[in-house]
């Protein structure tokens, strides 16, 4: 699913958002549910962008294959961003926005 | 003056009438009773602790009574009352200690919100703690008390309590409660130590508890910093097996394994980070006490320290 320059991410509640990095996973606190995630370093790479300031997302997914030092714009990890993006959004941690 | 010095006839007359105040260290109660079978029995499970002045602050204050009614002569039974409230249905007479000691479990699971309260023993070797977190048939009481006879400090049986501003464990000195062929198998381990009497047939089974020692009621105050999560799997006949689990999965399985975890929000989260992030954590399967004491004690002596 390619990226959409029309869609915006932000995080429900940036601050009160918290992650905590473990080896090759990472625990993260959902200040909206007061859920407690598991989840791999891809997920809280998108997180811990997204806390630093919301972004469209093409520039997520560019921001997400410079964080892993990939170079090729048509990287799977393109694609499991957008999809990531729609469950974090289920699980109410992002919020979409989109530019009329 | 401790309890096993007021001898039963003082005991009675403090559970009377102010109360015997119990220090468990994060905790305090105020225990009453007029039932003689379990004022001795108090008597010998909590043997070691300090007869406190009944004033202050308790965070229960606990009566064991008998019920009124019709049951009263052929069925006996026996109230939990917790400041006033009745928060079970009546318990038969014979089970007295054990409705007290789940009863002040259940108070102190209700209460002592500033804590966050894992569901786990808790011993020490040094200043190395070991948590033990209890999940179905993991034999966590077995353990914790079976480490509790062999050199290392009880903290808490039925509670982790974790302090949050900096994840320190305080203690929750309690007598342990032993069920079905683990109360032989203490015996059997540690002929000197003090189990109260057995209660046949209680929901839980057979019960007895394991009186605390008293180097570890004298430490009820001093917090532990833990070193160690190792989450036991009692399988019968198993050989004894031993593998590190990610910290990651560790987190979950113990803030799932909680009181009070979802109640606490970020600050739980926060508490057990820390506590993680300054452990080993395993996976311990065993059938074998002594080997599992051992391994655990292995583990404890080589734990990452502060």
């Amino acid at each position: 699913m390619p990226a959409d320059p029309a869609v915006h991410w932000r995080l429900a509640r940036p601050d009160a958002t918290r992650i905590v990095v473990f080896d090759d996973e990472a625990m993260v606190f959902n200040p909206v549910s007061w859920e407690t995630h598991l989840v791999n370093l891809t997920a809280a790479e998108v997180i811990a962008i997204l806390r630093e300031s919301p972004m469209s997302e093409p520039d997520l997914v560019a921001a997400l294959l410079a964080a892993a030092e990939v170079a090729d714009p048509s990287h799977p990890l393109a694609g499991q961003a957008v999809a990531l993006l729609a469950e974090l959004e289920h699980l109410g941690l992002a919020v979409r926005g989109v530019v009329a | 003056m401790k309890v096993a010095e007021v001898g039963e006839g003082g005991l009675r007359e403090y559970l009377a009438q102010p109360g015997l105040a119990l220090d468990f260290g994060a905790a305090r109660a105020r225990i009453r009773t007029d039932l003689p079978a379990l004022a001795a029995a108090v008597g010998s499970v909590y043997s070691n602790f300090d007869v406190e002045p009944a004033e202050g602050f308790f965070d229960v204050t606990a009566s064991v009574r008998r019920a009124r009614g019709p049951r009263r002569v052929l069925r006996p039974q026996i109230q939990f009352v917790a400041d006033g409230a009745l928060p079970f249905e009546p318990f038969p007479a014979a089970t007295h200690l054990p409705f007290l000691e789940w009863g002040l479990n259940w108070s102190i699971a209700e209460r002592c919100n500033q804590h966050l309260l894992l569901h786990a023993g808790v011993v020490a070797l040094g200043d190395a703690a070991v948590v033990l977190p209890a999940l179905p048939g993991s034999g966590k009481s077995t353990l914790t008390a079976a480490l509790a006879v062999s050199g290392f400090r009880l903290l808490s049986d039925e509670f982790g309590v974790v302090r949050l501003a900096d994840s320190l464990l305080l203690p929750m000195v309690r007598p342990v409660a032993l069920k079905n062929a683990s109360i032989g198998v203490l015996r059997a381990l540690a002929p000197a130590a003090t189990i109260g009497p057995v209660f046949a047939g209680t929901r839980k089974g057979d019960v007895a508890h394991l009186a605390p020692d008293a180097a570890s009621f004298a430490s009820r105050h001093a917090p532990a910093r833990a070193r160690l999560v190792v989450f036991p799997r009692y399988a019968t006949g198993s050989a004894t097996r031993l593998e590190p689990l990610a910290r990651s999965r560790a987190f979950a399985k113990l803030s799932a394994n909680s009181f009070n975890y979802e109640v606490l929000g970020a600050d739980a989260f926060d508490a057990v980070a820390r506590l993680i992030e300054a452990c080993d954590c395993y996976r311990l399967e065993y059938s074998r006490l002594p080997e599992a004491i051992a391994e655990v004690e292995r583990l404890a002596r080589r734990a990452p320290s502060a």
